[in-house]
């Protein structure tokens, strides 16, 4: 496998356009991608719930995968989501990603996102992955998201990655990094557990969490869809990898992203969606069966960007 | 909640990220610090703390505690080096840049003095990829997983994390250099620490001149 060093900073959690008739929306993805790359560091595609990945079959995955890389032409590193509803699912969707990468002769970096407990409990984990990554040319990043597993039809008893288990995974040079979703004491707790692993990445999921105490691998960000100049110049300060000049400022867009978050806390797929069709970046603003769509009003976020020239 | 339990509840998040960033140190220390107490013991000068703001501050803490643990030190402000201040330095000199991005454009503009003048740079940094760590001699890696503070307001972990790691090498050296408390007092005869050794020594009868230390400080 390449060796490829996993990235850091700010990963946009990007909404999947769909035309109206299903199927992806090639123009407005291209659209939608050519407004975030400039201020992000990473782009997450197909993600369980923003990316509406869950309700993605395989050919749209496949079809999602091939307009992002050439759109981004291995400008940004590209985490695409690859879960299925069993292990052997997972399998087939890797495989066939991986064909169709070949196929293309992308030379930019990918990274195979997986939630694990999506489709399988915590036993023979390790195992597992000994597995799935033998069979991939490209690294993986794990997601560990206990919200998505709540919502399962049979949510399992476990919805985190167990810590021993986690540490056993840490030992696989081809897993760059984790996700973390829910409480810091277990973020604290995982990254105690993959301390020998300096290069190990774990990225904030939540972004609240990142805005109080940030992570210095970065953040995966549903907020820089609409915003993605304001996060990225608040990752690049709390990263240490920007000066900001004027930290008053860094406090007000901070205060700012948290109003926005508020706004989209309840549905951010419609809501995201909603706003970005009402900014004529996207053309549609359809969502998936499984997402619910928004019918309400977006014009106090439309309001609200376009106070900070975003609109 | 109560605003006196989130109040206690934060406190404890940041006590606990900032512990956390010391512990992973624990994980990453190597030879390169074996190195560093390597080439400060061989130095002929005198160890040389650089840094701005924060990092700055962390600089006089750890110089002043080599100071009292047997290793000559001082402190350089990287702004004031380049308006004159860089006489202070000599090839024997070991100088420790502390930068946690590495990218701190006072110290960086003070390499290519530092090398000319054919001094020692390590760098106390958190990101290896900067100018500050490829341009060193040798970097110790300080970085941390989490900052305590927002936005990059003040560095909390980052800091602590340097400081910490400048202890374990004043001790380290302490050690190494066979230091022992009558050294100790030669150096730090003042505060609780000085007068502690002094009524020690008097009790012992080695000292016997009947002084006492300053009330304060340690």
């Amino acid at each position: 496998m390449e060796e490829r060093r996993p990235l850091k900073g700010l990963i946009v959690d990007l909404v999947t356009p769909l035309r109206d008739t299903g199927g992806i929306d090639e123009k407005s993805l291209n659209s939608l991608l050519q407004r975030v790359l400039p201020h992000v560091d990473g782009v997450l595609l197909g993600s369980p719930m923003i990316g509406e990945g869950r309700a993605l079959d395989l050919d749209r995955r496949i079809e999602l995968l091939e307009h992002a890389m050439a759109s981004i032409e291995g400008q940004r590193p590209i985490l695409f989501w690859i879960s299925g509803r069993s292990s052997e699912d997972t399998k087939e969707i890797l495989s066939a990603l991986e064909d169709h990468m070949s196929a293309c002769a992308y030379k930019g970096p990918v990274f195979w996102l997986d939630s694990p407990l999506y489709y399988r409990s915590n036993r023979g984990l390790y195992e597992y992955y000994e597995k799935i990554t033998s069979l991939a040319g490209n690294p993986f990043v794990l997601h560990n998201d206990p919200g998505l597993i709540k919502i399962l039809d049979k949510p399992l008893k476990r919805s985190n990655i167990r810590t021993n288990i986690l540490k056993k995974l840490g030992d696989m040079e081809e897993i760059k990094g984790l996700v973390s979703y829910g409480s810091l004491a277990r973020a604290n707790n995982y990254q105690k557990c993959l301390r020998k692993r300096s290069d190990f990445r774990i990225y904030d999921g939540d972004e609240t969490r990142f805005l109080e105490h940030p992570s210095m691998s970065g953040i995966v960000s549903i907020g820089a869809n609409v915003a993605p100049g304001i996060w990225g110049a608040i990752t690049g300060a709390s990263l240490g990898i920007r000066r900001e000049d004027d930290p008053g400022r860094l406090i007000e867009l901070a205060a700012m992203l948290k109003d926005l978050l508020r706004m989209y806390r309840e549905n951010p797929v419609g809501i995201m969606k909603k706003v970005l069709y009402d900014l004529k970046v996207i053309d549609s603003p359809a969502c998936t069966p499984k997402s619910e769509p928004f019918h309400g009003n977006v014009a106090p976020i439309v309001a609200l960007l376009s106070q900070h020239h975003l609109s | 909640m109560k605003k006196s339990g989130r109040i206690i509840i934060q406190a404890r998040e940041v006590l606990e990220i900032e512990a956390q960033g010391i512990l992973d140190l624990v994980e990453r220390i190597g030879p390169e610090f074996e190195r560093a107490v390597e080439m400060i013991l061989r130095s002929k000068g005198r160890v040389i703390l650089a840094g701005i703001g924060k990092s700055g501050l962390i600089g006089r803490k750890i110089s002043a505690t080599l100071n009292s643990t047997g290793t000559p030190s001082h402190y350089l402000h990287p702004a004031e080096a380049l308006h004159g201040d860089l006489g202070m330095v000599s090839a024997d000199d070991i100088v420790i840049a502390i930068s946690n991005s590495g990218y701190t454009k006072e110290l960086i503009q003070i390499i290519p003095n530092l090398k000319d003048i054919g001094t020692t740079i390590i760098a106390f940094c958190g990101n290896m990829e900067s100018p500050l760590a490829k341009e060193s001699h040798l970097t110790i890696d300080v970085g941390v997983e989490r900052e305590a503070c927002p936005l990059g307001l003040a560095p909390t972990t980052s800091t602590t994390a340097a400081l910490a790691m400048g202890d374990a090498l004043a001790v380290v050296l302490l050690g190494r250099r066979h230091f022992t408390s009558k050294d100790f007092k030669r150096f730090h005869p003042g505060g609780n620490l000085g007068t502690m050794l002094s009524s020690k020594d008097r009790e012992t009868g080695l000292l016997g001149d009947g002084k006492r230390g300053s009330d304060g400080g340690t």
